[in-house]
């Protein structure tokens, strides 16, 4: 029965995709929308195929795809696993003692409504262009969801639960590693996802100016040569690349961690 | 005051009071009584008369009270397994299976592997759940997971178990069957049972001794002892004896409350 209906679901996953890309043929196909502004299906595959091998035709691209992705890759888990190292612990903090949350929570809310974009300035003059400030953006921008959700995860874990542990002589770490942070996986697992995701978002900002390697920096490239093939390539490639990055993550909590909670959380 | 013998749990002029807002609301008032060696006391009262509250102070959750709370002899300083609770809801932990559940206790306890082992799966047995004990308690059913919770409360051995309305929340069948199931359990382990409820029948039915309370704040305003035979089953619901007592107890209630 169950899996009917999960192979239900894939089929009406896939609807929207596929009017997507009708839509997209008739555009360059039957409307001969020009392709500068639209490149159509089938040169959008020849490119990706291009970048990935390189040698299909001539283009400054061609076989980068794993040069220009490992750098981005390298920048993302750079920053992302810095917003993990202060997110974490301090929203675990802010969480558990209300003085704490008293003394961070105002600054953070605070430091949080500037949009992470508005931090490229001051980024470039502090770490100048180039890999540090993409990975100070990244671990800036993915610092708040990991730390927010963090602290309300471990917030919202009932007292009753860690009563309950603490007659059956759970005390100090015990009742905080086996029944706060367990109680308050799935809260934590949903802002470390939603935190590499800004990672990736803001890898691309990060690349824009000031590297040679990425896949901003390409996009970047691409733009000033006119070449929109690029520009979609590389967008395709992000996408794919943070959708790749989200399973890992979702498959590496449930193997560290293989409580129904975070099952349910998808 | 130091010798237990007459009284495992000893309650010597009780007082609580909770400061909400600088606005200080007495809860308990002079409150004394003894839970004795293997000894099931009710506790029932109207709802906010400080029956969990009292329950609260003698699992050392909360050590803000005047009057003295003696537990062996001793002060009680904060939560420990021989003064187990079952609460109201389940509170199991839904990340980990039923056996995990049962075998929180004493992993904490750091007892042996090979020992946690034998021990949940005796006690898997007794509660009738050893075909679950590879679920989730969101997989079972509420009656269900209170079986678990009154397991993973025994296996500790208390001397004390605190029981705080803890077949409240299940339908009429799966509160027979748990009632039933706790008379089975208290003749083989003998624990010491304070039980708080607001089902007169429910007291009547497990307890040797119910202590009324009066509205906030809770005073003691009646102790009544049930005599009926032990070992007690679920027959004697439908007793004449039974439901005399209950109707004599609940036209006193009425006029006390």
């Amino acid at each position: 029965m169950k899996k009917r209906l999960r192979f239900k679901l894939d089929i009406l996953g896939l609807l929207l995709p596929a009017v997507l890309l009708a839509a997209w043929c008739t555009a360059s196909y039957l409307l001969r929308v020009p392709g500068y502004i639209l490149p159509g299906p089938g040169q959008i595959a020849l490119g990706l195929a291009d970048f990935m091998t390189g040698n299909s035709r001539l283009s400054p691209y061609s076989g980068q795809f794993l040069m220009h992705s490992a750098a981005s890759i390298g920048r993302v888990m750079e920053g992302f696993l810095l917003a993990l190292c202060f997110g974490l612990p301090l929203g675990i903090l802010t969480g558990s003692f209300l003085k704490v949350k008293r003394v961070f929570d105002p600054l953070v809310h605070l430091i949080r409504m500037v949009p992470g974009i508005g931090w490229l300035p001051i980024a470039m003059v502090w770490f100048g262009v180039g890999h540090s400030t993409a990975v100070f953006l990244i671990a800036l921008a993915a610092f708040f969801p990991v730390y927010l959700n963090t602290a309300i995860g471990v917030r919202q874990v009932p007292g009753k639960l860690i009563q309950a542990s603490r007659v059956l002589g759970a005390k100090g770490w015990a009742v905080f590693f086996y029944v706060i942070i367990p109680a308050a996986a799935s809260s934590i697992l949903s802002g470390m996802r939603l935190g590499l995701g800004i990672s990736w978002a803001y890898v691309v900002l990060g690349e824009l100016t000031g590297v040679s390697l990425g896949l901003g920096a390409v996009m970047m490239n691409a733009r000033m040569l006119g070449d929109t093939e690029m520009i979609i390539i590389c967008m395709i490639v992000i996408a794919l690349l943070g959708w790749i990055s989200d399973r890992l993550l979702v498959a590496l909590i449930r193997k560290l961690h293989p409580g129904k909670e975070v099952i349910r959380h998808e | 005051m130091n010798d237990h013998s007459d009284g495992l749990l000893i309650i010597h002029h009780l007082h609580k009071s909770y400061c909400p807002d600088n606005r200080e609301t007495e809860v308990l008032r002079d409150v004394s009584f003894r839970v004795g060696q293997g000894e099931i006391v009710g506790v029932v009262g109207p709802s906010g008369c400080g029956k969990s509250t009292l329950l609260h102070l003698v699992a050392g959750f909360d050590q803000d009270y005047r009057g003295d709370i003696a537990f062996c002899g001793q002060k009680i300083t904060g939560p420990a397994p021989e003064r187990g609770m079952v609460f109201q809801s389940p509170q199991l932990f839904s990340w980990l299976k039923i056996k995990d559940n049962i075998a929180f206790g004493p992993k904490r306890q750091h007892m042996a592997k090979e020992n946690i082992t034998a021990q949940t799966r005796i006690f898997l047995e007794r509660v009738g759940m050893l075909d679950y004990m590879d679920y989730y308690p969101e997989q079972l059913s509420g009656g269900m997971q209170q079986r678990v919770a009154l397991a993973r409360a025994l296996i500790m051995k208390p001397k004390l178990l605190l029981m705080d309305e803890p077949f409240s929340a299940l339908d009429y069948q799966s509160r027979l069957e748990m009632q039933g199931l706790t008379l089975k359990l208290w003749e083989e382990y003998k624990p010491s049972i304070l039980l708080v409820t607001h089902d007169i029948e429910e007291a009547l039915l497990l307890a040797d001794r119910i202590i009324v309370l009066s509205k906030s704040p809770g005073e003691i305003i009646r102790e009544l002892s049930v005599n009926f035979d032990r070992p007690r089953d679920l027959s004697l619901i439908k007793s004449l004896s039974f439901h005399q007592l209950k109707s004599q107890i609940l036209d006193q209630l009425s006029v006390l409350m």
